[in-house]
């Protein structure tokens, strides 16, 4: 497969939106992991002589995860791994690009209101047997 | 392979998970004179590999740290579990565990409910199944003595259970969607609670309060989250029991129908005889079935009567933004109101319903069908940050197709291959679309613009429960009231296999306080 074809294969997979979601050929680990692997559904996508036609490269792909579902699969959630990893990612779906620690999340505690509806469940008569 | 005999010990307990360690810290308390030995086939839980640190925490849930063994073998990653292959095409419920010290309590949501009365008695009141040997009020001092070493968060009052101690610490924070959930469970006079959960609100017993960071079954780097390598094994240990990892158990001996004592393979791959006057196993459902019929123990219920706690999921969508993935995923808020027996539903016993939490994004996206292109990035956008999931756990009534069974193959770790046998019975699936539909009206209630139902949920399987239950008929069931083989007297089962009957709440709690007691017990004979 060529660079622009394997750019174009990213960018199929994952095509980003305006909201700033990045197409999968802007992010760098997406294209490390297409370039670097040695799926042989990779080359024969690219030998597909539709692909090199914008218009039939969705179908292209259509037809090979009909044709070759589990390595179409597979090929997929390789990249789609990275992807949704990567900072730029996680930033513009409105989540944060640090992981979960050390230092964790501030979560509400349990709102002043409720304390008056547990009052009321546990004046209720018991409820097991 | 020649075998390498060990001095004889007292007491062997296999695995090292919530029973099995519950086990050796009330046996040793009790009777400090016995020379006690646990092997547990896997090795420590290193906080310094757990990857809540790193970037790839989310990958990790689905590959190296994921909850079904399967999954991480094919990941190729060792992080102290060591796992063995289950057949698992068979069943509709993946298996989920973690085989280490501290047993899938390492891996778990640390969610820590009592059973209800009524669950020891399901015969006598609703005329199926089995009652218990014991009713909840006989194991209620080993529940609350579990209670103290495990530390329990959760709030005084509820009326789903006989009174209970006050709870070690607060309440969990409850976020943006246990607020709004629980205004949906009272608009609709339902019950709802703060869940008991082994998880740290506040620093307690040397460890720190939870930071929410979310993804608890990837292990606790904060160790905020009970497990038992963190709770009981440092006390046993100091009280001077020996525990040896990396120790895989091949094999029981048996000689005249008593137990002589266990075969066990080193890290090396050497094997050893280890005499012992009594063997406890504490494998799980899955692992303590597998070795005692590896072994030759003949039970004629010995692997059969399999309990998960069949679970579904609907998701809730929302405009407004929620939490997203943070805070204890399984520990929030829950509702019994529909947990006892209303025979107008058309089924006996009932449902738990459980708030959960949003999963990580790389989940989610993982999931969607189609997987790739403009679809499931627009859906991702929608629904990502403005999700509620509610979890329903129905009641799993022991059948005997349902089973643990040994393939002909031989596994890596020298033992038979395993397999699971196990379908939904009519009447689980209509306790999951009861509890469906109810925890529909809660999201509706709750403002969800749209509802999504995952059911049955397959990758909920962590409730490995009744392969060996207790009971008086040799033929029904596997061992007495106090965990002893009917056929093999000495050897002893102390976890969820011994469950008859599994309640719809999840079973750690029962666990531990049930190994407790048989410990106690134990400990008056051996003496």
């Amino acid at each position: 497969m060529t660079p622009m074809q394997v750019r174009q294969l990213a960018d199929l997979l994952l095509p980003g939106d305006e909201a700033g979601l990045p197409p999968g050929s802007r992010v760098p680990d997406v294209m490390l992991a297409l370039t670097e692997s040695t799926a042989p559904i990779i080359a024969q996508i690219g030998r597909h002589p539709d692909f090199a036609a914008p218009e039939k490269r969705q179908a292209v792909l259509n037809e090979m995860e009909r044709s070759h579902g589990q390595e179409f699969r597979d090929l997929v959630l390789s990249l789609i791994k990275p992807y949704y990893e990567s900072g730029p990612v996680l930033e513009a779906m409105g989540w944060r690009s640090a992981p979960p620690q050390p230092t964790g999340h501030v979560i509400a505690p349990m709102a002043d209101d409720l304390t008056q509806a547990l009052a009321e469940i546990a004046a209720r008569k018991r409820i097991w047997r | 392979m020649t075998r390498k005999r060990q001095d004889p010990v007292d007491v062997v307990i296999i695995g090292a998970g919530c029973g099995g360690a519950a086990f050796a810290w009330q046996l040793k308390r009790r009777a400090p004179h016995l020379k006690i030995v646990c092997l547990e086939r896997g090795g420590w839980p290193d906080p310094l590999r757990m990857p809540a640190k790193t970037m790839r925490w989310q990958r990790a849930i689905m590959e190296d740290w994921a909850s079904n063994p399967n999954l991480r073998i094919k990941a190729g990653g060792y992080r102290g579990s060591n796992d063995y292959h289950i057949d698992e095409d068979a069943s509709v419920f993946k298996p989920l565990m973690w085989n280490g010290v501290g047993g899938s309590t390492v891996a778990w949501a640390a969610h820590f409910p009592r059973l209800h009365p009524s669950d020891f008695r399901v015969r006598s009141l609703d005329g199926v199944a089995d009652d218990w040997p014991f009713d909840y009020f006989d194991l209620e001092p080993w529940y609350d003595l579990n209670d103290e070493i495990m530390g329990v968060s959760g709030l005084d009052g509820d009326p789903a259970y006989p009174p209970k101690r006050r709870r070690a610490m607060p309440p969990l924070a409850f976020g943006a969607v246990a607020n709004r959930a629980a205004r949906a469970f009272s608009d609709l006079g339902w019950h709802w609670w703060p869940v008991d959960a082994a998880i740290n609100s506040v620093r307690h017993d040397g460890r720190d309060a939870c930071n929410h960071c979310g993804p608890c079954l990837t292990g606790c780097i904060s160790k905020a989250k009970a497990s038992v390598d963190l709770t009981y094994w440092p006390k046993s240990i100091a009280l001077g029991v020996e525990l040896r990892t990396i120790a895989i158990a091949r094999n029981i001996e048996i000689e005249a129908g008593r137990a002589s004592g266990v075969t066990y393979a080193d890290r090396n791959d050497e094997e050893h005889f280890l005499p012992a006057q009594a063997v406890v196993v504490a494998g799980n459902g899955i692992g303590t079935a597998r070795l005692l019929l590896a072994s030759g123990v003949e039970s004629p219920a010995l692997g059969r009567n399999l309990m998960f706690h069949p679970a579904a999921y609907i998701r809730g969508i929302f405009k407004e933004r929620l939490d997203g993935p943070v805070g204890p995923v399984g520990a929030s808020i829950y509702s019994h109101e529909f947990y006892e027996t209303d025979r107008s539903r058309g089924f006996e016993r009932g449902v738990h319903l459980q708030l959960s939490r949003e999963n990580a994004l790389l989940v989610q996206a993982s999931r969607l069908s189609p997987l790739w292109g403009e679809a499931p990035q627009a859906q991702l956008r929608e629904e990502f940050l403005h999700t509620m999931p509610i979890l329903v756990l129905a009641e799993d009534l022991p059948e005997a197709h349902n089973r643990v069974s040994l393939t002909n193959t031989e596994e890596r770790d020298g033992l038979p291959g395993v397999k699971l046998d196990y379908r939904i019975s009519e009447r689980a699936q209509k306790s999951l679309d009861f509890g469906l539909a109810r925890a529909e009206e809660i999201l509706k209630a709750a403002g969800a613009c749209r509802t999504v139902r995952v059911s049955p949920a397959p990758l909920t399987g962590w409730h490995l429960l009744g392969t060996a239950r207790m009971g008086s008929d040799p033929q029904t069931s596997v061992t007495d009231r106090y965990g002893r083989c009917h056929a093999v007297p000495n050897i002893l089962i102390a976890d969820g296999s011994l469950f008859p009957t599994v309640g719809a709440a999840n079973p750690a709690s029962t666990i531990g306080a049930v190994a407790l007691q048989l410990a106690d017990h134990f400990a008056g004979e051996i003496a």
